[in-house]
């Protein structure tokens, strides 16, 4: 079990909201749809390019890269278009306490 | 240079008079590497692991901006021309029939992006080339040249996969891409373009193919967004033996005018062509098929076939035809065939009564339509997703016509 890292608290985030966090070394991008979060690593797998500063789309559980459009889903963190081909990686969260936290390999 | 009129035969049924070209302003080197605005784009609709690509490169209005390597023999090389010491000699569009549209990409084309595959090189996994539009954030209408150009050495083999889309909600653009394509002797090349541009663009494209002596070129464009989609592709064999393979599919809904228009050239003997274009029109859209089989003299015993099969799926939408032979040589088969109709009633009843719902029935209809030509394409792993498009347009077509939108997705 890795480490784990409370992020902010529930209400921080807004649904269809993404944010970047950094701890440990790690760039996450925290997304929340409905009551649902997830967190995926905040880098394209394509060109190194921020991806919370993307569009969040709520009904297929995606996020799109601003820079080239590559979507990647947020359950698995696979690229679901080009250009991009290979997949970011994907963080367990944990809510607790009102707090969304997420756990570092 | 004039702009063309519908007078010429070549833009015969097209909307190009009404064409205004100082709407539009040409993108300039300012925007190489602008940040791209956010949004949806309509880029979101083909996964990676349907075509596997070896190489992806992308450019964002007509720029290269990136290429990335997956898997592919280190020889075969996707870059600027901008990168390289003289810009690759032009052929095809630039010098066989120039027009002004052609002239302004020569003009204006922010360096091709050039593919050369050596000699004896060949590479199974697809090449594939995603162009972004973006006229968001751009000062006035933007005008916008992507250029390709592609070498396939003799004996070797590639695919390449041309795709065309645009980001987020797109103001008026003009895309004007040429792509010219060179298959040496006994290479082989499969092409396939796809244009899902946005709904105020106008998007005028010209695709030249030259085969050498026994080489072969398998082509397929598809046209499913723009306001006026045209896509011209001429294709030589040149040497002998030569065979060339042209596809095109396009489905217009709301005011979309498709305008498909193809030259099969024979300039050497024994070479074979095949044409077999598709396309259904629905609500108010309407399309242009026009097609040349020219035979030129010396070219003895070649065999040419051009088909064109029209579905129009309201009564407002129209489909025009128009196959023509240029023969100069005795000695050779050619044939033509060529139809326009509406969903034959028969296959409708038959389909209602094994109780397939009427929305449902014309879905599979419009869908099964389209097949032999999927089956048929250059690219089968490209093709899950095109069929995909299509089946979304058609459904939403009919969606719009039916007072109550019923469950008409499965």
């Amino acid at each position: 079990m890795g480490e784990r890292v409370v992020l902010c608290a529930i209400d921080d985030l807004s649904p269809g909201e993404a944010r970047r966090f950094d701890v440990a070394g790690a760039r996450i991008a925290l997304v929340r749809i409905g009551d649902e979060f997830f967190a995926i690593g905040d880098r394209c797998s394509h060109e190194d390019y921020p991806l919370s500063e993307g569009e969040v789309w709520t009904d297929t559980c995606e996020i799109e890269c601003p820079r080239h459009g590559s979507t990647f889903d947020l359950r698995t963190g696979a690229p679901s278009s080009l250009p991009a081909t290979q997949p970011v990686p994907v963080y367990d969260v944990v809510i607790e306490d009102g707090n969304v936290s997420v756990v570092l390999p | 240079m004039p702009l063309p009129s519908e007078k010429e035969e070549i833009w015969r049924y097209s909307p190009i008079d009404a064409f205004d070209l100082d709407r539009y302003v040409p993108v300039g080197e300012e925007q190489r590497d602008r940040p791209i605005q956010s949004g949806r784009s309509s880029a979101s609709w083909i996964a990676p692991e349907e075509l596997a690509p070896g190489i992806v490169a992308v450019t964002a209005n007509g720029w290269l901006q990136r290429v990335d390597r997956v898997e592919a023999p280190g020889s075969v090389v996707v870059r600027s021309a901008l990168d390289l010491d003289a810009s690759p000699p032009a052929f095809g569009a630039v010098l066989s029939d120039v027009d002004a549209f052609v002239c302004m990409n020569d003009a204006f084309h922010p360096g091709s992006v050039v593919l050369e595959v050596p000699a004896g090189v060949q590479m199974d996994a697809p090449i594939v080339v995603v162009h972004l539009v973006e006229p968001e954030g751009l000062d006035g209408a933007p005008a916008i040249f992507p250029r390709m150009t592609v070498e396939v050495g003799e004996g070797a083999r590639a695919r390449l996969v041309e795709l065309l889309v645009a980001r987020s909600d797109p103001g008026v653009a003009l895309v004007v891409p040429v792509t010219e394509l060179r298959v040496g002797e006994k290479g082989d090349l499969s092409y396939v373009a796809v244009q899902q541009l946005g709904t105020r663009t106008w998007h005028i494209a010209r695709l030249c193919g030259e085969v050498e002596r026994e080489g072969r070129l398998r082509t397929l464009t598809v046209g499913l967004g723009a306001t006026y989609d045209r896509s011209r592709s001429d294709v030589t064999a040149k040497g002998e033996g030569a065979a060339t393979e042209l596809r095109s599919a396009y489905f217009g809904s709301d005011t979309q005018v498709h305008d498909v228009r193809t030259i099969q050239e024979h300039a050497a003997p024994r070479t074979t062509s095949d044409l077999l274009c598709k396309g259904a029109v629905a609500q108010e859209s309407r399309s242009i098929y026009s097609g040349l089989i020219r035979i030129r003299h010396g070219a003895t015993k070649s065999n040419a076939m051009q088909t064109n099969h029209n579905l129009v799926l309201d009564q407002r939408s129209h489909a025009d035809s128009v196959p023509n032979l240029d023969i100069e040589e005795n000695d050779v088969r050619c044939s033509h065939a060529s139809s326009v109709g509406p969903i034959d009633e028969d296959q409708r009843y038959y389909i209602e009564s094994r109780g397939v719902p009427p929305e449902r029935a014309e879905r599979l209809i419009v869908l099964g339509f389209f097949d032999d030509l999927i089956d048929r394409s250059p690219m089968p792993e490209a093709m899950t997703a095109v069929r995909r498009q299509i089946g979304e347009r058609v459904v939403r077509a009919l969606a719009s016509r039916s007072a109550p939108p019923g469950d008409v997705c499965d």
